[in-house]
């Protein structure tokens, strides 16, 4: 134990002295990847049922509707990130009363992410077998009830995938909000590892994201495993 | 054998639709009318694109027509909102050529599905869906999902499904198409045991038509959006009209093949350069009469038996034989006459006059 502690004082000092605001990132990007995913689900797995049900030959066919969300996600996913972020100030002042640390970088993260998410929503529910939503509708079946009860349902192994996917990219992004003010290991990497030249931080600010990402998506594809059948 | 007009369970009359894309449009159905009575296995049958799952959409108004009418049960329904329309689609099954069960639950849950969504009791799912497993002989399959059973177990758990509500009429589409033979002539004999057992109407599209032969009561031919004929299965099989009835006809009993065979066989010799070579078709009990010696007894004709096979359709059996008779022309005339009076389909498909040969068929 004391030659481990002794071999991370050696070669990573400044994480050593730093380690308190290492925990503090940690904790802030948990909180912002997991406020901004969950908020992010809801309305990706919203607009994606929309497109879905919208698009020719769907539940609700509305080739308006459809047109319009579909254009809308395509603009607002050609915008990169950062300059989502800067153009977004006075929106995310207003929604969240500031536009800088945790708070202020949830705003932006879920406007970065809701398009992307929207589109793999709608992959995964476009794989299910039509032939099911025609056999429920001839049962006498009402549309709300088939879009929750097997739609999602039937789409949900392709959901959890698109989930752990877009996990992955909205911690990739959470680092990109935090190295424009928006705090977390993204911020802390920044500040030391790249401001004030610590190597070790950065590498280690790596390492963590690495197995951030290998975890959810361990974890992603053995629940949509256990769900496929 | 038929019943005398029996009120129409299912009546569609003058149904048209057309499909218009981008680039073109296809008349779909153009004017189709028929009607189904209560307990009748009525087979739909067509080739690919004839608009045969057009049509039994529209039964169920999954495809609206662009005109023309659908009575379920006496009551017009193309003029129905989407909700009353979800209460007439309760009361009709459907099942489909790509079963179309949900992966993501069990055998059970995919018979419970239509249940659940009514809100029915649990005890009533358990029993309702207990009683369909046992129906449909999947009672140790309660458990598996969908990926784990063969096309005849997903098609049996399909047939549950559209059921466990108790409708009245069950519409089929190809559904016996994905399947092979064996297993096809046992989700036939499921379909007609639910006939039988439960008085189900049942809509049954197909292209094949040993299928059509098998349980079908009653028939219409589907050509390219119109009804080309139809009627009792013995009508059209005996007097097939329309071109394809005929091509039908003569895959069931492999005309083609004795045709072919026919050629090679010197027949005009056989009637002495002058005669008949006649196809006749026996139904029912008709074809356990003795009528060729009946003819060369009472009409004084020569007959000689060139090929004759059996299909049995429903449970009677057809008898197909093809003959060569000489004679009188009068006495062959009056023997061809007796036989239709019979009611025996009479096909004359060559003749010979004296010395010269003609062709007539
Ligand atoms: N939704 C649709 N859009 C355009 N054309 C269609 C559509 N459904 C069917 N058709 C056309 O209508 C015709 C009949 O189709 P269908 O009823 O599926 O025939 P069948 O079931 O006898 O093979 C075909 O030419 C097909 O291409
Ligand atoms: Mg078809």
């Amino acid at each position: 134990m004391k030659q481990v502690t002794c071999f991370i004082g050696e070669y990573f000092p400044n994480v050593v002295e730093f380690q308190g605001d290492l925990l503090k990132a940690l904790k802030e990007t948990v909180l912002m990847v997991g406020i901004a995913g969950a908020i992010s689900m809801f309305f990706g797995i919203l607009i994606g049922v929309i497109l879905v049900v919208t698009a020719e030959g769907g539940l609700y066919e509305n080739k308006w509707i459809s047109g319009v969300a579909g254009k809308l996600i395509n603009v607002l996913r050609s915008i990169p990130f950062v300059i989502l972020v800067a153009f977004m100030v006075p929106l995310t002042r207003l929604i969240a009363g500031t536009s800088i640390g945790l708070k202020g970088a949830i705003p932006p993260l879920v406007v970065g992410i809701v398009p992307f998410i929207s589109r793999v929503i709608e992959q995964a529910l476009c794989e299910v077998d039509k032939g099911v939503i025609e056999a429920a509708r001839a049962m006498g079946i009402s549309k709300p009830y088939i879009v929750v009860h097997i739609l999602i349902r039937e789409a949900m192994p392709g959901i959890i995938r698109a989930m752990v996917i877009s996990c992955i990219s909205l911690i990739g992004l959470s680092a990109m909000a935090g190295a424009v003010g928006g705090g977390g290991v993204g911020s802390f990497a920044i500040r030391y590892g790249y401001a004030r030249y610590m190597v070790d931080i950065t590498f280690v600010t790596v390492l963590i994201l690495l197995l951030a990402v290998n975890l959810v998506q361990g974890i992603g594809n053995k629940i949509a495993k256990r769900m496929t059948h | 054998m038929s019943v005398v007009n029996p009120e129409p369970i299912l009546e569609l009359s003058n149904l048209c639709k057309t499909f218009r894309t981008k680039y073109n449009s296809v008349e779909a159905l153009k004017g189709v009318s028929l009607s189904v009575n209560e307990r009748d296995i009525f087979g739909i049958i067509g080739l690919s694109g004839a608009g045969k799952s057009t049509l039994v959409r529209t039964i169920n108004m999954l495809e609206r027509p662009d005109s023309g009418e659908v009575r379920v049960s006496g009551r017009e329904i193309t003029s129905l909102a989407e909700t009353d329309l979800m209460r007439v689609r309760q009361k009709i099954g459907m099942i489909f050529q790509q079963f179309n069960l949900l992966k993501s639950i069990t055998v059970y849950e995919n018979i419970a599905l239509p249940l659940r969504y009514l809100r029915k009791s649990k005890a009533e799912i358990e029993r309702k869906v207990s009683d369909m497993l046992e129906i449909v002989g999947l009672t140790d399959k309660t458990g598996n999902y969908p990926s784990q059973l063969s096309g005849g177990q997903k098609q049996r758990v399909a047939i549950a499904r559209a059921l466990v509500t108790d409708p009245k009429i069950l519409l089929s589409d190809e559904a016996t198409s994905a399947l092979d033979p064996q297993t096809t002539d046992s989700i036939l004999s499921l379909l007609k045991e639910l006939n039988s057992r439960f008085g189900l109407t049942i809509v049954l599209i197909t292209h094949e038509v040993d299928v059509v032969k098998k349980i079908c009561s009653k028939l219409a031919v589907l050509d390219k959006g119109e009804i080309a004929e139809q009627g009792t299965l013995w009508d059209v099989f005996a007097n097939p009209t329309s071109g394809i009835a005929k091509k039908m006809l003569s895959r069931l009993f492999k005309l083609d093949d004795i045709h072919c065979a026919l050629e090679n066989l010197k027949i005009g010799k056989i009637v002495q350069g002058r005669g008949l070579l006649v196809h006749l078709l026996f139904k029912g009990e008709k074809a356990n009469n003795a009528y060729i010696a009946y003819l060369v007894k009472n009409f004084d004709v020569c007959i000689s038996i060139i090929y004759g096979n059996i299909e049995v359709i429903q449970t009677s059996p057809i008898g197909s034989l093809f003959i060569a008779m000489s004679g009188e022309e009068e006495r062959v005339q009056a023997a061809l006459g007796y036989l239709r009076s019979e009611g025996i389909g009479v096909g004359i498909l060559r003749e010979w006059h004296d010395k010269r040969r003609e062709e007539i068929h």
